[in-house]
């Protein structure tokens, strides 16, 4: 008897710390999951990645039972995570700062996901997403000089 | 009952992840996603709500003017009652013959057993993991039906709702002690053990793996675990001085991409594998330590 899928809820929750707090219990709770089962696989499966946000997509099957899969932090998250967390004034012109280095490894980290050629071009991508948070490279304001990578270098 | 404000943001799917993280730095604890919303759930009753709803608002104002294609005003808010929804599940969740054997009956549910044979363990879960129709639940109840010969003294790992030592009992086991680690779920399992008498001789208590398990529980005869596979590779050392020569180690709750390093940490501690269990994408061993050796 195979099982229907009746509804895919996405979520992006703190990895290994899922509570029935919000949004998982509304989100999964309206769902008709039931919530405890959920926040135990998912906090099993994400122990290893606790400080970061991530994906997690759930299909809710028509007897209520459910399946998971889970994500690498997106790269917005990544850069939220070097900043940091309550870096969040919500008018600073400013975020933050990050490295070059570290642009670069949340590229070679997102590699797979982004539609990129190289690694120079996926850096190009992280520093699109750096920019719309605010978030200067090296010191660099993107808004203002558009990248913080050297043409020469690589 | 908790009320939340449910605030709803129109945003392209391109752009949610930025959104999100802006929302997360802003102090919002995760976000539902739809093709293209993005929605939080802010508690009412906590300090100041509205100015962290104002907030989320102007962070997201602040990344409309460095040229995100967002619009930062809501596009809904509505209140939601936590009990519109937090006892949903239970309307889906009946009685379910999860084995050969045994149905897992909600308290709430009138059930007539089907055939004479068949055993019921009356559970009412309440927040703690074990509803019984779990595949990780239904494979060592499998392993139960299996090893079980009578009388053995048993030990219960991270027993949850209660669900296997109910099994146990059903199957004629001896005196068993349960453990868990969290005490809402010790106080659930007791909860549970009372709505089956067929186990109302089983002792439950707190204990991170085995660290507070009495020594008068060494030489046990059966220890089943249920748990995360991430802290089964820890419990392998801590279960085998409690097991007596001859005794089965039964483990549940391994999820396919775990699974071998799982088998191989069984067998490097000397236990062997008698059947490996596996339903979906969830798989149990049945393992037993090494008889006594025979002195001639």
């Amino acid at each position: 008897m195979a099982k229907k899928v009746i509804n895919v809820v996405k979520l992006q929750i703190a990895a290994a710390k899922a509570t029935p707090a919000p949004p998982v219990g509304p989100a999964l709770g309206q769902a008709g999951i039931n919530i405890a089962q959920f926040t135990k696989e998912f906090n099993a499966r994400t122990a290893d990645q606790a400080g970061s946000t991530i994906p997690v997509e759930i299909s809710v099957f028509d007897d209520r039972s459910f399946e998971f899969v889970t994500k690498t932090p997106p790269a917005a998250d990544q850069l939220r995570k070097i900043v940091g967390k309550g870096s969040g004034e919500p008018n600073r012109t400013k975020a933050g700062n990050v490295t070059l280095d570290q642009i670069r490894a949340i590229a070679e980290n997102k590699m797979a996901d982004l539609n990129a050629n190289d690694v120079t071009a996926a850096m190009k991508m992280i520093e699109g997403t750096a920019r719309s948070m605010g978030v200067t490279v090296d010191g660099v304001d993107l808004t203002v000089e558009g990248t913080a990578i050297k043409e020469d270098a690589e | 009952m908790i009320t939340y404000q449910k605030v709803v943001w129109q945003v392209p799917a391109e752009n949610q992840d930025v959104v999100i993280a802006t929302l997360v730095a802003l102090g919002a604890e995760g976000a539902e996603q739809r093709t293209d919303t993005v929605t939080i759930y802010q508690d009412v009753n906590q300090e100041g709500f509205e100015n962290q709803i104002a907030t989320y608002i102007a962070g997201l104002t602040a990344l409309a003017e460095r040229g995100l294609a967002i619009n930062s005003q809501p596009i809904s808010q509505e209140r939601l009652d936590s009990s519109t929804f937090e006892n949903e599940w239970k309307n889906y969740y009946h009685a379910s013959r999860v084995t050969n054997k045994f149905t897992v009956v909600p308290a709430w549910e009138d059930y007539q057993k089907a055939q004479d044979q068949e055993k019921l363990i009356v559970m009412d879960p309440d927040q703690a993991f074990g509803t019984g129709t779990h595949p990780t639940t239904s494979l060592m109840i499998q392993a139960l039906e299996a090893v079980v010969r009578g009388g053995e003294k048993t030990i219960d790992v991270g027993t949850g709702s209660g669900v296997l030592a109910v099994a146990a009992k059903h199957l004629g086991v001896g005196s068993v002690l349960a453990t868990d680690i969290d005490e809402e779920a010790v106080a659930t399992a007791q909860a549970n053990l009372a709505l089956n008498p067929v186990a109302s001789d089983v002792t439950v208590i707190a204990s991170d793996l085995m660290q507070d398990v009495p020594q008068e529980w060494s030489k046990s005869e059966l220890i089943m675990a249920n748990i995360l596979a991430d802290v089964i590779a820890p419990l392998i050392p801590q279960v085998m001085p409690m097991l007596t020569a001859g005794g089965y180690f039964l483990v549940s709750g391994i999820y396919d991409d775990v699974e071998p390093a799982i088998k191989q940490a069984l067998e490097s501690h000397g236990l062997t594998i008698v059947q490996h269990l596996n339903q979906g994408t969830w798989h149990a061993f049945i393992t037993k330590k090494a008889d006594d050796l025979i002195n001639d």
